[in-house]
């Protein structure tokens, strides 16, 4: 009412005309707006204010879902610059570069990615439920066997190779090696030296397994005097003979 | 149009409308979901093989979600720690120090085929490789997403504070990049 009253004054100030005041010239009965609901109700019964379907509108058009996603969109573009108004300030740069990944995604990748996903839930699917072909308890039975028999075959190998190793050792210190060798004749003896190869240096044969340390001063002790004697004589003599021939 | 949340786990949880709810959900995610993992491990089949197994362990997970956060944030969070999962393995496997796993990720950003080492873009993606994981994931999700700090908290389960310091110094390392190479 006061707007009215502003306005009215507005009026009068500006046309002497308008000073006295004007009424609205038009009527409307009382019960008009005591009945406007009913008569609306009424006509919509009747049909009458269904719009006609034969108006064409102007072709204007609205993007899918246009407003349905508005509400997101908009939040969206308000986002965005708070995050553009947030990089002025300490990398500008930034701002100038497109905000979308530049990779390449296969053609129809997440129309196909549903069919492929599809296959796998039901698979990993809760409600499914396995049941296994094989009777569980003969199944743990089975590989509890399997390894025991592993194991055991793993273990004659080791105790086999080293047992076969000891007994060879045995048998072969056991061998009564002087009895043997007088077992074998001289013929036999002649040909298998005569047959193979056999080098042995005066080295090899006093540094043998079985070699003792030989102690010269222990061993002159075991020579008798009258050997000893007999020994500076042949080698005096020797000398004698290699000086008269020089 | 997609339905929203609150009526996809309703379907989800009604035994006649489970495999068509997850269908949706599938839909409305994929897509985001694929970006936050592809711009983290770069090769696109490992970006699909990931995704996979993040829609396999929604399924297997989903009746269980107390709605406690928002079903968007309890998938970025799964994908995330696929992602992190995935990078550390990557590590562990690498024979070659962290300055190889770098330049992995930069050879396979070259290899892919549209790559053009004069565009801005390109470079940013070479520059964010820079980054360590974590700077690289609040990076991407701020920068390219343009996520809100108070829905990144709840991801990444880190301070607001936190993550917009380490956003700050992140583009400020890959402006310097751009700016030198």
């Amino acid at each position: 009412m006061e707007r009215r009253e502003t306005i009215l004054n507005e009026l009068k100030a500006t046309s002497k005309f308008l000073d006295k005041g004007i009424d609205m010239p038009f009527v409307v009965s009382e019960a008009y707006f005591k009945n406007l609901s009913m008569d609306i109700l009424k006509d919509i019964e009747k049909g009458e204010h269904v719009p006609n379907k034969n108006i064409e509108f102007p072709n204007y058009s609205i993007p899918n879902n246009y407003f349905s996603n508005l509400s997101n969109s908009i939040l969206e573009n308000i986002q965005n610059k708070e995050v553009s108004d947030e990089l002025s300030s300490f990398a500008p740069t930034l701002n100038s570069i497109a905000k979308k990944a530049p990779y390449q995604v296969p053609d129809n990748y997440f129309n196909d990615f549903t069919l492929n996903t599809k296959v796998q839930t039901t698979t990993y699917s809760s409600e499914t439920k396995v049941v296994s072909i094989v009777n569980k308890k003969w199944y743990q039975i089975a590989i509890a066997a399997s390894i025991i028999g592993f194991i055991a075959t793993l273990g004659y190998f080791i105790f086999e190779k080293s047992s076969s190793i000891n007994a060879s050792y045995a048998s072969y210190k056991s061998v009564d090696v002087q009895g043997s060798v007088q077992k074998v004749s001289d013929d036999d003896l002649e040909k298998y030296l005569n047959n193979n190869d056999v080098v042995t240096s005066s080295t090899d044969l006093i540094i043998g397994d079985d070699a003792e340390e030989v102690n010269p001063k222990q061993e002159i002790k075991t020579v008798s005097d009258n050997e000893l004697k007999q020994y500076l004589k042949e080698v005096g003599e020797s000398k004698k003979n290699v000086k008269k021939r020089i | 149009m997609h339905l929203d949340d609150r009526e996809l786990l309703d379907l989800f949880r009604n035994i006649s409308t489970k495999e068509s709810a997850f269908e949706a959900i599938i839909k409305k995610f994929q897509e985001r979901l694929y970006w936050h993992i592809r711009k983290m491990v770069i090769s696109h089949d490992d970006t699909n093989d990931m995704l996979q197994n993040v829609f396999i362990k929604v399924w297997k997970g989903l009746d269980n979600f107390r709605e406690d956060s928002q079903l968007y944030t309890w998938l970025y969070r799964i994908a995330t720690n696929e992602c992190l999962t995935f990078l550390e393995q990557r590590k562990k496997k690498s024979t070659f120090s962290l300055e190889d796993d770098e330049n992995g990720m930069s050879n396979t950003i070259k290899a892919d085929q549209g790559f053009d080492g004069n565009k801005l873009e390109w470079k940013l993606q070479l520059a964010i490789q820079k980054l360590p994981e974590r700077q690289r994931l609040v990076f991407n999700l701020r920068y390219f997403d343009a996520m809100p700090y108070e829905k990144m908290s709840k991801i990444l389960e880190t301070s607001e504070g936190a993550l917009k310091a380490s956003y700050h110094h992140a583009a400020k390392k890959i402006e310097q990049y751009i700016l030198n190479n």
